[in-house]
């Protein structure tokens, strides 16, 4: 009997020793290969992406390894008092910890870790971040063996080189820049304790969006540095009233960057890009970038204020394009910028509404021979489409004006002038003005075309504006000015071309009249927005008032605003007023230019030869007696011979000969 | 089990064993908690396995990334190398010329474009841009490289700086391209008979006579310009001048015989020099040596 229970006892902790070691060898069967050194391992040349001033704005794909005797001993300790009190002590598991993290978990309901440091480099280093009941128990089979591999020293360097701190920021080195602006050696007790406080929850913890959680966290890892005796009370109480000074430059992604990612993918695929250790020289000017970002952000809280409830988030974009260069400076893709999320600024999905006409315009000088002082009829007007239909367009006012010069029709954006130029100039004419423009989207040839019934980026935009303040110089929006690899071979570098696409003189014309919408037109509130630098701009509004545009330039930038939301929905204001694009979008435009412009100096566009700017009456483009009604026209020098260019048009009377001539011009 | 000394034996005996099985538990805790030693048997016999294993896991995942990344860029930067060799390797500007026709645009840096640049004449070099104003770009360092643009009217030539900015934009026309490629070539004509240079053919022996009266500096320039003048002189040599200026050049051609020529473009004031020399009426009195 003795025997038997004894037996049983023996055979039972055998299976029970069997089981466990089965276990053990099931669960080692597909362990990882672990190298002799983790530094190769771990250490990558990130792919760095820089600003136009040379500033180093976003790396990704890499991870920068320093050893340990250049990692802050306050940062080595903080880690260790943060993540793991018995460091030093276990080999790789601490039974005790996880003891009480189940004992937390299944009876409190408590979240807690129990992993050592050695643990959550195993999982950093070869496992996935899911949570498996299983992974748990290879992640501690490989922690023994790096503890049996390697010293603790190593373990630890490799920690601090491998862990995630949030954004872009892996490993220690990368963390002391990107909020400290220093080396990981030169990191103070404060930031040390700061930084090691992240790591528990890189995002919940980040010091520049949760600032109050971040101290916190640091307070919790100075008192535990205390308790376990890595500083005294003195030290304690100086690090925890210690001021700490972060980067000015937090390096986080913006839509800009990630339209560049997209673009030098498509160029070196995906893998060179996030893992070649590339280095990106950018158009992007930061400065820019935020006051865009701060700017939209503002003014879309600003108008969804006043808008009519309706459940969906107001969105908005801006893209900026430099004038002398055509370098796009800023892109700004949502209110709120998401990584990878849509990118409005390049997406060619919204009807640009009126913001189409300069381009129409344009080609009615061009192909017509007409100029801003020609005298148009507006009148309800009807025409047939290609497909056969009746298509008869209306004024935003659902008035007509009756007869008056092209720039007054500008200005007011008239719908029907519009429409009957594009009707005269034809569908294919049309296409091809804005093929010229440099836009690529997809365009229909449509007789509505006029009005703007086209889908075009706010980039597009932007870029198709730029030709007017360059007198009719075409330059494609650059966004990578270099790209080198590892070893500094230049792979890839932009080559800006200028290329003649419009008639100077015509641009000229075209420019003038879209100072007038800033000055007295549509456009009005960029100057009641207290913008007052030389600009010319136009405004848009689509159908139903979906879409709301401003696209603007000065002699330095130019830039486009779209307002909208993401599903086709009407912009209505509270008190049933539709949101135009002098309403929604040209005050964003204004206030973003107003701090923009600071750099610049404020110039004049530059007329061509061959123009005069003369005043007539803007209702029969006849020279003006009273220069109080008189509208100022830039045409061309042989437009009406003799009359004086300057602000006297009373002295001048046209001879009695000519009269008839004139009335036929 | 009702003998109670076999009762009591048998308690006795299992507190022993079980107290001695608690003990060794006890004891190997303890062990384990001061020395980790099953931890560490494990870590050695997984340490011990290791050299069998795969590379597995998300960092070697990373790394093979890595290496996908390495090898495409590689390859990228092979293509630029053999292109750069490939652009390295053309020997004139004769030669970069045909390269842009065929491949519609080049790109070359500043230093082997200025290399290329000196294998022209020196006398149509100004016709691609003065040597004075490239020597003011690269003193002034701003010269990076050259992009050759095929146009249907020509060639342009973009000079741009190290910011990719634009510096210059020359234009080769097509009659000046023309002139690049037959300048010093042979080709088949009777310059006796071909109207362009009817009225201007002279004999070797007058062209020769009226050359030696130019200053010493322009006969060099002449010699120089026409390298084959000296081998192709013979009795029957005959010197023409064309009708045809191209960009201020003048045809020249040079005939062994009444069957081929070679032929020159020379700078047009050259040409007012040279038949400066000839005297009034040269057609008339020299009726015997102009054909």
């Amino acid at each position: 009997m003795k025997s038997k229970i004894f037996y049983s006892f023996v055979a039972g902790a055998s299976l029970l020793l069997l089981t466990l070691y089965g276990g053990f060898l099931w669960l080692s069967a597909d362990l990882p290969y672990i190298p002799s050194d983790l530094r190769h391992l771990i250490y990558a040349q990130p792919t760095e992406i820089y600003a136009d001033d040379g500033t180093l704005v976003y790396t990704l794909g890499g991870q920068r390894y320093v050893p340990l005797n250049k990692i802050s001993p306050y940062f080595q300790k903080a880690v260790v008092a943060a993540e793991d009190g018995h460091f030093w002590r276990h080999h790789g598991i601490d039974k005790l910890a996880m003891l009480r993290a189940f004992y937390r978990t299944v009876f409190l309901g408590q979240t807690q870790g129990g992993s050592t440091i050695t643990q959550q480099l195993a999982k950093n280093l070869f496992f996935t971040f899911k949570k498996r009941f299983l992974r748990k128990f290879k992640e501690m089979l490989v922690a023994m063996q790096l503890e049996s591999m390697f010293t603790k020293e190593q373990i630890l360097e490799a920690y601090c080189n491998l862990i995630y701190f949030g954004g872009t920021a892996y490993g220690v080195e990368d963390a002391a820049q990107q909020f400290f602006d220093k080396s990981a050696s030169e990191l103070t007790l404060a930031e040390a304790a700061l930084l090691a406080g992240i790591i528990n929850s890189p995002q919940a913890l980040n010091p520049f969006s949760h600032p109050e959680a971040a101290r916190r966290r640091q307070a919790l890892v100075l008192q535990r540095m205390k308790r376990r005796g890595f500083i005294d009370e003195a030290t304690y109480a100086a690090a925890l009233t210690d001021t700490l000074v972060f980067s000015q430059r937090p390096r986080r992604s913006n839509d800009f960057i990630d339209h560049i990612l997209t673009l030098a993918t498509k160029r070196f695929g995906e893998e060179a890009v996030f893992f070649g250790g590339l280095k990106i020289y950018t158009t992007l000017d930061s400065d820019l970038q935020r006051l865009a970002e701060e700017e939209l952000a503002v003014g879309l809280a600003r108008l969804e204020a006043e808008l009519d409830s309706t459940g969906m988030p107001l969105q908005g974009a801006i893209a900026v394009i430099s004038i002398p260069t055509g370098e796009v400076k800023a892109l700004v893709g949502s209110r709120k910028y998401l990584p990878g999320g849509f990118n409005r600024a390049v997406s060619q999905n919204r009807h640009v509404g009126s913001g189409i006409k300069p381009f129409i315009y344009y080609a009615a000088f061009e192909k017509m021979g007409l100029n801003p002082a020609s005298v148009v009829v507006d009148s309800a007007s009807m025409f047939y489409t290609e497909t056969g239909k009746r298509w008869m367009p209306r004024n935003f006012d659902r008035r007509y004006h009756g007869p008056m010069i092209i720039k007054s029709a500008f200005l007011q954006s008239i719908n029907v002038i519009a429409a009957q130029l594009g009707y005269q100039l034809t569908p294919r004419v049309m296409k091809e003005t804005l093929r010229r423009f440099g836009i690529e989207a997809p365009i229909p040839e449509v007789l509505p075309l006029a009005l703007g019934t086209v889908g075009i980026s706010p980039l597009e935009m932007a870029a198709a504006y730029s030709i007017f303040a360059r007198n009719g110089e075409y330059l494609r929006p650059v966004f990578l000015k270099r790209v080198e690899d590892i070893g500094g071979m230049v792979l890839d570098r932009a080559f800006i071309f200028g290329e003649e696409r419009l008639q100077p003189a015509i641009s000229y014309q075209v420019l003038d009249m879209m100072r007038g919408v800033i000055e007295q037109g549509t456009g009005r509130s960029v100057r009641l927005s207290g913008f007052l630098a030389p600009a010319a701009g136009k405004t848009g509004t689509s159908t139903e008032f979906t879409d709301a545009w401003f696209t603007g330039i000065t002699t330095s930038l130019a830039a486009s605003v779209w307002v909208g939301y993401d599903r086709i929905y009407r912009l209505y204001t509270k008190t049933g007023r539709g949101v135009t694009g002098g309403y929604g979008a040209a005050p964003i435009w204004a206030n973003f230019m107003k701090r923009a412009m600071k750099r610049y100096p404020a110039r004049e566009f530059r007329m061509p030869d061959g123009l005069k700017r003369i005043m007539v009456d803007p209702r029969t483009g006849w020279p003006a007696v009273d220069p109080a009604e008189g509208m100022t026209v830039v045409v061309p020098d042989n437009f009406w011979p003799g009359l004086p260019t300057d602000a006297a048009p009373r002295q001048w009377l046209p001879p009695a000969d000519s009269l008839p001539q004139l009335r036929n011009q | 089990m009702s003998n109670p000394k076999n009762l009591t034996a048998y308690r006795t005996w299992n507190r022993k064993y079980w107290m001695l099985a608690l003990a060794l538990l006890i004891a190997l805790t303890g062990l384990e908690a001061r020395t980790y030693f099953v931890e560490k048997a494990l870590g050695q016999y997984l340490a011990w396995q290791n050299p069998g294993r795969e590379k597995v896991g998300r960092q070697w995942q990373v790394e093979q990334k890595r290496l996908l990344a390495g090898t495409r860029l590689e390859k990228i930067s092979k293509e630029l190398r053999s292109r750069e060799k490939q652009l390295a390797s053309i020997p004139n500007f004769l030669e970069l010329i045909r390269r842009v026709l065929q491949e519609n645009q080049l790109v070359i840096p500043a230093q082997h474009f200025i290399r290329l640049y000196h294998t022209l004449p020196f006398f149509l070099k100004e016709h691609v841009i003065a040597p004075d104003s490239l020597i003011a770009l690269r003193l002034q360092d701003r010269l990076d490289n050259v992009i050759l643009n095929r146009e249907a009217d020509g060639v342009e030539m973009v000079l741009i700086d190290a910011q990719s900015r634009i510096e210059n934009i020359l234009y080769l026309s097509n009659e000046l391209l023309d002139v690049f490629f037959k300048h010093g070539q042979s080709e088949v004509v009777d310059v006796t008979s071909d109207p362009r240079f009817a009225g201007r053919v002279f004999r070797f022996e007058l062209f020769w006579q009226n050359l030696s009266q130019l200053p010493k500096g322009m006969q060099n320039n002449f010699l120089q310009a026409m390298p084959d003048l000296l081998t192709l002189a013979g009795p029957t040599a005959k010197v023409a001048i064309s009708n045809k200026i191209s960009e201020n050049l003048v045809e020249v051609a040079v005939a062994p015989d009444n069957f081929r020529a070679v032929i020159y473009y020379l700078p047009e004031d050259w040409i007012i020099n040279f038949v400066s020399t000839l005297e009034y009426p040269w057609m008339q009195n020299e009726e015997q040596d102009i054909l």
